[in-house]
């Protein structure tokens, strides 16, 4: 991938990943690398933010007789995705208007 | 890389950084979990792909706002790790730990001695130093007290004044009393905050000299590592 994924950009696409479904850290990972490329290491101070400012929670299921700790997004990071998605679409007619010679149907 | 060693590196990095401990186990929690889920088989892969443990850990302190290469303090312990660390590895039995351990606090006492020395023969340089900065510490807060009374004492005078000039000179005595009340607002505005923000400095100066004293002499760390 040419181009680098900003913070805000990694943060958005985590919360959808985690919106769809609870899930845990190796899943997301695995799921954001379709298309992006991040490590683990790369997602865990993006988990550990989102959690701390309360658009993501965290908790335990059992998992072949060992807690996983699975993230759950909440009302609050609902409200920060939609706004992410309403960004991120204007921000795409944007950038297309230039890239793709978009701009005469604006 | 096994699980355990990249864990391991991880772990005495966050600790040599001082990174709390809720912090600390988050963390070693998450990346145990990212092995134990890539799969057993896969660990060495999963090492590679996560990258240096080392690296992870400075991450991790700097995203908390800490020093990724610890203080001088924990520098030093550097030094005196290793020789830990192999004599761990022999796995020695108790009857030895025991040993180990005693010798241990001996060098901790010896290094105290050592330390204590030391800021005995350099006092010549310290104390004046110290002594002048307490002085300063002082002047400032005589001077902000001084201030305080001065303002208290310019609002009341001039009240009085005022209800003493209302009987005499009316407007005068009016103009007079407004700016005592003024003056014995601002003072009651100020002077309470001001107070709760010196005692709390204060407080804080003597907590950070009591962790100064604590970290030159090691008090509790002992407890801390073991």
């Amino acid at each position: 991938m040419g181009f680098p994924v900003s913070a805000g950009l990694l943060d958005s696409m985590v919360l959808s990943v985690v919106e769809r479904e609870d899930t845990y850290g190796y899943e997301i990972t695995q799921y954001l690398r379709r298309a992006v490329d991040v490590s683990e290491s790369t997602l865990y101070p993006v988990l550990r933010r989102l959690q701390k400012n309360e658009l993501l929670e965290t908790y335990d299921k059992e998992y072949m007789g060992r807690n996983r700790r699975y993230y759950r997004v909440t009302d609050k990071g609902m409200n920060a995705l939609e706004d992410y998605r309403h960004q991120w679409t204007e921000h795409k007619i944007k950038v297309d208007s230039i890239l793709m010679n978009e701009g005469e149907k604006l | 890389m096994s699980r355990l060693e990249f864990l391991m590196n991880m772990r005495s990095c966050l600790d040599k950084g001082g990174l709390p401990k809720n912090e600390m186990d988050e963390a070693l929690r998450y990346y145990e979990e990212i092995f134990l889920d890539a799969g057993p088989e896969k660990e060495d892969e999963t090492a590679a792909g996560l990258g240096d443990p080392e690296d992870i850990a400075r991450e991790i302190l700097i995203e908390n706002g800490l020093h990724p290469d610890g203080t001088p303090e924990f520098q030093m312990e550097d030094v005196k790790n290793p020789a830990q660390g192999s004599q761990n590895d022999q796995q020695y039995d108790k009857r030895y730990n025991y040993n180990y351990s005693e010798n241990n606090g001996q060098k901790q006492r010896n290094d105290n001695l050592l330390k204590l020395v030391l800021i005995l023969v350099t006092s010549p340089i310290w104390i004046p130093c110290a002594a002048a900065l307490l002085g300063i510490m002082v002047a400032v807060a005589a001077v902000i007290f001084a201030l305080f009374v001065a303002l208290a004492a310019i609002g009341f005078g001039l009240t009085v004044g005022g209800i003493a000039g209302l009987f005499s000179v009316p407007p005068i005595g009016i103009c007079l009393l407004g700016c005592g009340l003024i003056g014995l607002g601002l003072f009651g505005l100020i002077a309470v905050p001001m107070l709760k923000i010196c005692f709390r400095a204060a407080a804080s100066i003597i907590n950070g000299i009591v962790t100064v004293i604590r970290k030159i002499f090691r008090i509790g760390e002992a407890k801390a590592n073991g």
